[in-house]
């Protein structure tokens, strides 16, 4: 439900596991799918965010807290002493280690920046996949994802002939 | 889309004024080169061999959805884009998807295309800026150097 705390507007988010979390509003609104709901006034009672777990929803929640625009939850006092290129390379500092998780957690993210349609976490998150594929061999992408290689080992000569350049 | 032929490699001469192209025409005309099937009939079995696995998959690590894996995927060099279509029998079917449409990064690195005195016949050199590194492709005869020159 919506409170108001210290003269700010609050927004209860619910996980399905049952845990709820009140955050600011407009660190709710870094989520573009709950903008629009509460823009629509939908957002009245708790807003349950279904398929996002609390330690996930826990998360996201201190990604959008980190950034959401300085006049916001991270105090107008920061914003008036540091310049904004030193708090945009903080935040990059604050980013890389945020995205330090294990690669459940990191796929988990990703399902969860897409579904509340959260930009930047989403571009961090695919980002990080990205580096992971790119310049590496096949076996180091399937280790470092651990993603199972399910193939048959035919089919997999036969995927590895088809496109062989690619595995000098 | 997959209904390349040679005849288009003749046009690789027109193509140097749309040099952004090249790359992809390279790509997708890899396959028809090397003398292998089409893509679309492969991606079929796939669909069913997809569904075969899908379900013991169920329980085990998350899995990246279908939609998100296409973002991640049109962002890669296509080097990189193949190996990823390699790591796994669900990728596998996304790279097929995102081939077929045609979704994959349009704004690739440039690569040199040439082939050398010292290489075989056949063999057809891609440099690629990205990686600063080159790969080496054997194509089915006619031999690739003939046949560019047999352009001019």
């Amino acid at each position: 439900m919506a409170t108001r705390e210290a003269g700010k507007k609050m927004i209860m988010l619910k996980s399905p596991d049952g845990m709820e979390f009140e955050v600011e509003e407009a660190v709710a609104m870094e989520s573009q799918t709950i903008r629009k709901m509460i823009e629509d006034d939908c957002a009245d009672t708790a807003i349950l965010i279904p398929n996002i777990n609390s330690k996930i929803l826990s998360r996201v929640i201190e990604y959008c807290n980190k950034h959401v625009p300085t006049t916001g939850a991270t105090g107008a006092a920061a914003s008036d002493t540091v310049a904004p290129a030193a708090l945009a390379e903080d935040l990059k500092i604050w980013d890389a280690e945020f995205i330090k998780v294990n690669r459940a957690t990191r796929f988990n993210l990703i399902q969860a920046a897409s579904y509340l349609n959260i930009k930047g976490l989403l571009d961090l998150t695919s980002q990080t996949t990205i580096d992971t594929i790119s310049d590496n061999s096949l076996e180091e992408i399937r280790s470092f994802l651990s993603t199972k290689n399910d193939y048959l080992p035919e089919e997999e000569q036969t995927i590895r002939r088809e496109n062989q350049w690619a595995f000098q | 889309m997959e209904t390349c032929s040679f005849a288009r490699i003749i046009r690789l001469q027109d193509l140097a004024m749309y040099r952004h192209k090249l790359c992809s025409l390279v790509f997708r005309l890899l396959p028809q080169l090397q003398g292998f099937p089409p893509l679309k009939k492969f991606c079929r079995d796939e669909l069913v061999h997809l569904a075969l696995t899908e379900t013991k998959m169920v329980g085990t690590l998350p899995e990246l959805p279908r939609d998100i894996l296409m973002v991640i995927f049109a962002a890669l060099e296509i080097p990189d884009l193949m190996r990823a279509g390699s790591v796994c029998s669900s990728w596998h079917s996304t790279y097929a998807e995102l081939r077929t449409l045609g979704k994959y990064k349009q704004g690739q690195t440039p690569c040199l295309v040439y082939t050398s005195e010292s290489d075989p016949d056949d063999v057809l050199s891609l440099y690629s800026l990205a990686e600063k590194r080159s790969y080496k492709l054997t194509l089915p005869q006619p031999p690739m150097r003939s046949r560019l020159l047999s352009l001019q």
